[in-house]
């Protein structure tokens, strides 16, 4: 097995596309650093780590306690208007905090602890990547024609599947890495550090996050559609043996996936689609969490589960 | 004969109702190259492909080295080398590359038996480089490193002689009977032409439409061979030159070995005895095989 994924290994670096691919991925996350980093120098409007979308025009200057007793009373008053909005009574809860606790908010400007988080927003390249390294591992050896030679060898054709499926995972992983290597240099770089807290709102209580812990789990959460959308076209690419249409249509689906879940979800029927709970904090459904995880387990079998069974059954005639 | 390495037993195969491989059945046996004679579309390449599973029979048995196929795969193609159609091999990697990859796959294959396949095929000069930058010569030649390999007891090559020059059909000739000879390997060759199956074949199978029309043995070829000669009044000549012959017509049908026919030649001109024309003699079976096949299909 280890041989088998070593060769798998060894296949996916002997072509360019995976390094190119891994090259950009690092350049994006320099790029958003730079381009950050120019913003901060202007006036800008973002939302803070609360939620709270504070405008500074003059940059963070003044006595933050102004601006959080300004942020409370218009809070107060968006509450009178939405007296059950979960969200702004958490937000007034934290403004409180700190002004009893007089605990700074973090600087609105992006800072090494905020640019850490921008690691989560790059799952969505890693997804890409991952679609495409999946969808290809498979297809490409009929393509080729190598299947012929990869399949008439003393190995199962299911550990050879599994060594693929492992290798595309472990591809993932490897750029999931290497993205969270560069942001955090990238937070080093290009940013100084904060003197504000984060907080945030835990059972009823206050309590000052961990921008890193934050960051990570963010990152954790996203990643549950990158392992969907790779188990997706590693199935299409097995099935189809066309690499093209596996990671089009992984890609379709995935971009579209939520706007197509958006009109279907009145339907009984669109709780058991995975789409639905790909965010498994806030699916698109009116589920339990267990439901969610249920679902995405149960998909991901059957995805793996006709891919090898597919793969196994058919005659090969490529 | 020795106990057969390889059984086929009531193979069929049937695509879309249509029945490509009808009840065949071949034994293969150790040192013996077996022909698997047929034209274009006869099945050759189908019964290949299920012979090393990337197909399954639709009914029937495939022994090989008495692991039923079916059953015990990894044990049963554990000792065979392949080359189904064209060798496709990994055209972005190198050819050591390529033969390391495959090398993994199998149990205990030394960097030095790599090195000694590579040598023994010829390809030590250009192994490094890309396998895209390859003739169709050399990547066959690779084909066989690879299939060779692991040492295996049963080899298969699927028109391998395609793409090949002359001299490297000869020299690939040459070579198949050293493995056999010397390693006791059960080859089977496929091909659509009787002559090249002629040359280097100890047996040939005929298929015709999915099914086995013919097995039979081949007499040595070196030692057996019979040549037309064509001339006028050589009948004393040759009795003086003590070669047997027959007279059909016009033509002598000689008794001699290649080896002989330059002296022969020499000896009648020498006597002045006006040759025609003098060649080797094979009309018998090529004109079987076209009955049997019915004629026109074989390219
Ligand atoms: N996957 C397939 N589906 C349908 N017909 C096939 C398939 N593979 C081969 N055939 C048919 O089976 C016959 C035998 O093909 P093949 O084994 O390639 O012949 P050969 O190798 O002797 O030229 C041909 O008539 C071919 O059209
Ligand atoms: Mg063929």
């Amino acid at each position: 097995m280890f041989n088998l994924m070593r060769n798998e290994w060894m296949k996916i670096w002997r072509k360019k596309s995976t390094w190119i691919m891994t090259c950009i991925l690092i350049l994006s996350i320099v790029a958003v650093a730079a381009l950050s980093r120019g913003l901060n120098n202007m006036p800008a409007s973002q939302p803070d780590a609360n939620g709270v979308t504070v405008t500074t025009t003059e940059k963070d200057t003044g006595d933050w306690r102004e601006r959080v007793q300004e942020d409370l009373v218009a809070l107060k008053a968006n509450l009178n208007e939405e007296p059950h909005n979960k969200e702004i009574q958490d937000s007034i809860m934290v403004a409180q905090y700190r002004l009893d606790h007089d605990v700074a908010p973090p600087t609105t400007t992006m800072t090494t602890e905020s640019f850490l988080d921008t690691n989560a927003s790059m799952t969505m390249m890693i997804l890409l990547f991952t679609a495409i390294v999946a969808g290809g591992i498979v297809s490409s050896e009929f393509t080729q024609g190598t299947i012929k030679m990869l399949l008439t060898r003393p190995v199962s054709r299911a550990k050879i599947l599994l060594a693929k499926l492992s290798i595309t995972f472990l591809y993932s992983i490897f750029l999931s890495v290497i993205s969270f290597v560069t942001v955090v240099i990238c937070a080093y770089a290009f940013f100084s550090s904060s003197d504000g807290a984060m907080l945030a709102v835990v059972d009823d209580e206050v309590v000052k996050t961990n921008p890193w812990t934050t960051a990570l789990l963010n990152t954790a959460y996203a990643y549950i559609s990158v392992i969907m959308s790779t188990l997706l076209a590693f199935l299409l690419g097995s099935v189809f043996r066309s690499s093209a249409l596996a990671i089009g249509i992984t890609m379709f689906i995935t971009f579209i996936g939520t706007t197509i879940m958006l009109f279907i979800s009145k339907y009984s029927f669109a709780k058991f689609i995975w789409l639905a709970h790909l965010d498994v904090r806030n699916p698109l459904v009116d589920t339990s969490t267990t439901f969610s995880v249920m679902i995405l387990l149960i998909t991901g079998a059957i995805f793996i589960a006709i891919s090898f069974f597919d793969f196994i059954k058919r005659d090969v005639t490529a | 004969m020795t106990e057969p390495i390889v059984q086929l037993k009531n193979l069929s195969k049937t695509i879309k109702n249509k029945k490509i491989i009808d009840n065949v059945n071949l034994d293969l046996y150790p040192g013996t190259i077996t022909g698997f004679l047929g034209p274009n579309g006869a099945g050759k390449t189908t019964t290949i492909r299920m012979i090393v599973g990337l197909m399954k029979p639709t009914s029937g048995d495939i022994i090989i080295n008495g692991h039923d196929l079916n059953r015990q795969y990894e044990e049963a193609i554990s000792q065979v080398g392949v080359i189904v159609e064209n060798p496709e091999m990994y055209k972005f990697l190198s050819g050591y590359k390529n033969l390391e990859h495959f090398a993994r796959m199998h149990k205990n294959i030394t960097k030095e038996r790599i090195d000694e396949v590579i040598q023994q095929m010829g390809l030590e000069n250009r192994i490094h480089e890309k396998v895209s930058t390859y003739s169709l010569g050399m990547r066959q030649r690779l084909g066989l490193a690879q299939a060779l390999l692991h040492r295996p007891n049963f080899l298969i090559l699927d028109e391998p002689t395609n793409g090949l020059d002359p001299a490297g059909i000869h020299e690939f000739r040459n070579y198949l009977r050293f493995i056999a000879e010397q390693e006791g390997v059960a080859i089977l060759v496929s091909s659509h032409l009787l002559a090249e199956m002629e040359l280097m074949c100890d047996r040939i199978a005929v298929i015709q439409a999915g099914k086995i029309i013919d097995i039979r043995e081949l007499q040595q070829q070196e030692t057996a061979t019979h040549y037309v000669l064509e001339a006028v009044d050589a009948d004393t000549a040759l009795h003086d030159l003590q070669i047997e012959f027959t007279k059909v017509n016009d033509q002598y049908i000689l008794a001699i070995t290649k080896q002989e026919v330059p002296t022969l030649i020499a000896n009648l001109v020498a006597k002045g005895i006006a040759i025609y024309s003098i060649s080797m003699q094979h009309t018998t079976l090529e004109d079987e095989f076209l009955a049997l096949t019915g004629g026109g299909a074989i390219v």
